[in-house]
């Protein structure tokens, strides 16, 4: 690049094309991307949601004329809920949802329209809930494997909630797997604290299990509870790089754990379920010791049924912001009805036993039993090897116990568990519970 | 009435077939958009031997980003709440939006690519050299090149946040918890760059600022000088070649050609290219986009932009753990052993004593070590960035590609 052309040698004007092919290169980027452009347009104007419009125009043709198909208009279709932020586009594919004489078997299910069960649908417009809040899978999505969360040949698609559908359920077990039982997961996160609810037998299952079992004896759960496991209020919301499935699965032999020489991951492709975080947490409720063995927590010997309930609850508790026209209005105060009652007509011994029998079974059971020795020990003949005062003293004050008093000490090492009442006692609920266990321990 | 057209035509825009050499001077000087080619040029600098126009793609692929960046600024909200959902109705619901964000994504990569091979041609061919010149500071606009590469740099990793899904938010913390472990200053320079003391709505707003204002217009004040220095030095640093045969009493003369209209159509046939290559990408590749971002949980394995993984995996080899003493790879791996590197090659142009016969050729005798050293260094870190991209698996273990281990999934 020279800046003064240099007067003496006057260069040659170059007339003739320096870059003979360059033209012709350009004609055909030209080409190429005159193509590309092309196949851009394709793409755009042939999405994979258009073949079910269009097969549910002319299903809607087929069946209720000319006239109703004209209103089917074609593209994008979605259920915006701001509140919730939620942007569900499965109507795109969905479109009978709503239309009223496409509830027949005969209709495909991808157009049927959605049943409304028990009055569901009543309670739960779709305007104010959208798809995915029940159902789960990616609302934004506008094809199949991106919204029902479909992980393809190691293709994983990357979304939070997994579409609760029925073949999922038949993995898994469940006896009803044609109900989609695994919604009931997502019928708990807004109806996490009704005792129960019609229309979610398995979550209402895992709730009794949870009063019956005391979970709260160690576990924090919806905020309150006591602190020997994990907090599990919000245990829903934890994510599977939390969870190490490559540690060792133990057996349990002679009562004690031992290595098997398999994996989480290997025991959970054993047994033919799918490598999830809730297939974990079945293996963890059928034998806590055989994922973690130094846990203190007990072997319910729950049922399959149960261990699938149980499973469902703990994955429904997670961590939302739910406006307030969406929190349920709270069903039953029974117990808190109960307390009341008993508080009032006190005096009485019968009553102060049976008293005392209803909170043994709330906040102790989980660790202690009459006959049997579990976390702590059993407590048969109670007070024929401790006074009166020591057990109240040990109710009211185990942590000062265990440090001070030589027998609170020694248990404490025996057992390596400090005593915990799960949410606290008060001194005359204490006395209530002495007074059933002189009864119950003879 | 056409031949008025034709002369509005002519005053607007320029002559394509000027008819002497005249008029060939006035089509470039005459117009806003070609003034700063010079009327003729040396034919040898335009070989695609030579340079192989890399700096010419690179100019236009930032002029693709633009064009998309500014028509996504209208679809894009940079807010926590709103960010990721943009995103997703680009995919899912805008017309072409699919199209604009992987376009605006593959020119970036592409461009961190081009720029970077841009220098690496610089260095090999000795192009910050001077040559014969009394004129020339080509070593000024080397330094100004490593500028340029390093606000490409920062343009691809601000970029790289704003999707607000884990793969940003995570690439993110990897690159700023290596800035945070710079020795006094870390923990300032990481509150500056995230506004807070973790990555939240403060941290995406300034990224986002960064982005679309301040880097962008830094890189086109920057580009402008790199194109005007080319001038004042008079031109690629090949033309070198032709003044130092002609010193030897060689009456070679360089052949010459008019820079309307051949030049420019070279220049319209690399850009025509450049859109074809990122056209073909877009059209079939597909952009990530992971969970919506959460500092609640990590990824596995958590991994920079790919070409900061060079860095990750120097900060993974020099995290060295000896009984109780940890020696901070983050320091060491992160900020000690790439500011050194990036050092060194800054004031390489002014180290570099080589004879004026090594300017503006490719591999010339006398460079032979420092070619070497410098392919040393080139290979190393293009391996470390291939090693962990396509090796490291979860837990940042070694995996071979299409052997990784399963992970979990929820339900």
């Amino acid at each position: 690049m020279e800046q003064k052309p240099q007067a003496k040698q006057p260069l040659p004007d170059v007339k003739e094309d320096p870059f003979p092919y360059d033209s012709w290169i350009i004609y055909g980027l030209a080409v190429i991307s005159a193509f590309l452009l092309g196949v851009a347009i394709y793409k755009e104007l042939n999405p994979e949601y258009i073949k079910y419009q269009r097969e549910f125009k002319a299903l809607v043709e087929r069946k209720f004329g000319k006239d109703a198909a004209k209103s089917i208009t074609f593209g994008v279709k979605q259920i915006w809920i701001p509140a919730l932020n939620k942007t569900d586009r499965c109507i795109t594919c969905h479109m009978g949802y709503e239309w009223k004489g496409l509830e027949g078997e005969d209709i495909p299910l991808v157009f049927r329209t959605h049943p409304n069960p028990n009055g569901l649908l009543d309670k739960h417009p779709f305007n104010k809930y959208g798809c995915t809040t029940c159902h789960g899978g990616q609302g934004f999505a506008t094809n199949i494997r991106e919204a029902h969360v479909i992980h393809e040949g190691g293709k994983k698609v990357r979304w939070l909630e997994p579409l609760l559908s029925s073949e999922k359920a038949k993995e898994y077990g469940f006896k009803d797997w044609q109900n989609l039982p695994l919604t009931e997961i997502n019928c708990n996160v807004c109806h996490r604290y009704d005792d129960s609810l019609p229309g979610t037998p398995y979550i209402n299952l895992a709730k009794k299990l949870v009063e019956e079992k005391a979970c709260k004896t160690c576990h924090v759960i919806n905020g309150e509870g006591g602190n020997i496991g994990p907090n599990l209020t919000y245990e829903g919301s934890k994510m599977p790089e939390m969870f190490d499935m490559r540690g060792a699965y133990y057996e349990i032999k002679d009562g004690q754990p031992v290595p098997s020489g398999r994996k989480i991951e290997d025991e959970i492709k054993r047994r033919g379920l799918p490598l999830t975080v809730f297939s974990w947490h079945l293996l963890h409720f059928e034998e806590p010791r055989s994922i973690t063995p130094t846990s203190v927590m007990p072997n319910f010997g729950f049922t399959d049924e149960e261990k699938l309930a149980l499973t469902m609850l703990v994955m429904s508790w997670k961590k939302v912001n739910l406006p307030a026209e969406y929190i349920p209005v709270k069903r039953s105060t029974t117990q808190n009805a109960q307390m009341d009652k008993s508080s009032s007509a006190q005096s009485v011994s019968a009553d102060l036993v049976k008293r005392g029998e209803e909170i043994f079974k709330q906040k102790c059971t989980a660790c202690h039993q009459i006959e049997k020795k579990l976390v702590g020990p059993a407590l048969k003949g109670l007070f024929e090897r401790r006074k009166e005062d020591w057990v109240l003293s040990m109710i009211l004050n185990p942590d000062s116990m265990i440090k001070n008093d030589p027998i609170a000490k020694k248990l404490y090492e025996e057992y390596k568990v400090p005593m915990v009442v799960p949410g606290g006692i008060t001194q005359e609920e204490a006395k209530a519970v002495v007074e059933y266990l002189k009864t119950a321990t003879k | 009435m056409k031949e008025k057209l034709y002369q509005v035509w002519r005053a607007l825009v320029w002559t394509f077939d000027p008819a002497d050499r005249t008029e060939a001077g006035k089509a470039v000087t005459r117009n806003f958009w070609l003034h700063w080619f010079p009327p003729r040029v040396t034919k040898a600098s335009l070989a695609w031997s030579y340079s192989f126009w890399l700096g010419t793609i690179s100019a236009f692929l930032f002029l693709i980003l633009v064009v998309t960046g500014v028509i996504l600024m209208f679809l894009y909200v940079p807010s926590v709440e709103r960010a990721y959902q943009s995103i997703k109705d680009l995919e899912y619901a805008v017309t072409f939006g699919w199209l604009l964000r992987n376009m605006h994504r593959w020119s970036a990569h592409m461009m961190v690519a081009a720029v970077f091979l841009h220098m690496v041609r610089v260095f090999y061919t000795g192009a910050y050299k001077n040559g014969m010149s009394h004129m020339a500071r080509r070593e000024v606009n080397w330094v100004v090149g490593i500028i340029l590469l390093l606000v490409t740099l920062l343009l691809s990793f601000s970029g790289y946040l704003l999707p607000w899904d884990q793969l940003a938010i995570w690439a993110v913390t990897v690159g700023t918890q290596i800035a945070r472990s710079v020795p006094i200053i870390g923990d300032k320079i990481y509150y500056v760059l995230a506004g807070g003391t973790r990555l939240d709505q403060n941290a995406l707003i300034r990224f986002y600022t960064l982005h679309v204002i301040f880097l962008p217009l830094l890189l086109l004040i920057l580009f402008s000088y790199h194109m005007w220095r080319i001038r004042k030095d008079e031109g690629l640093a090949v033309v070198e070649q032709f003044n130092i045969t002609r010193k030897k009493g060689e009456a070679v003369q360089p052949e010459m050609i008019f820079s309307s209209p051949w030049v420019v159509r070279r220049v319209v046939l690399v850009f025509m290219g450049t859109f074809a290559w990122i056209l073909f990408l877009s059209v079939f590749l597909k952009s990530p986009l992971e969970e919506p971002a959460s500092l609640e949980w990590t990824p596995n394995p958590a991994k920079a932009p790919w070409y900061f993984l060079w860095l990750q995996e120097l900060v993974a080899i020099t995290t060295i753990r000896m009984g109780g003493i940890t020696l901070n790879g983050g320091f060491i791996g992160g900020v000690l052993i790439p500011g050194i590197l990036a050092t060194l090659l800054t004031i390489w142009a002014f180290i570099d004593k080589s004879p004026a016969e090594a300017t503006g050729v490719w591999f010339h005798k006398s460079r032979l070590v420092q070619n070497l050293v410098f392919t040393f260094f080139v290979l190393v870190i293009v391996g470390m960035i291939i090693f962990a991209m396509y090796f490291r698996g979860p837990y940042w273990g070694v995996y071979w590609p299409w052997a990784w281990p399963e992970l979990p999934e929820i339900i």
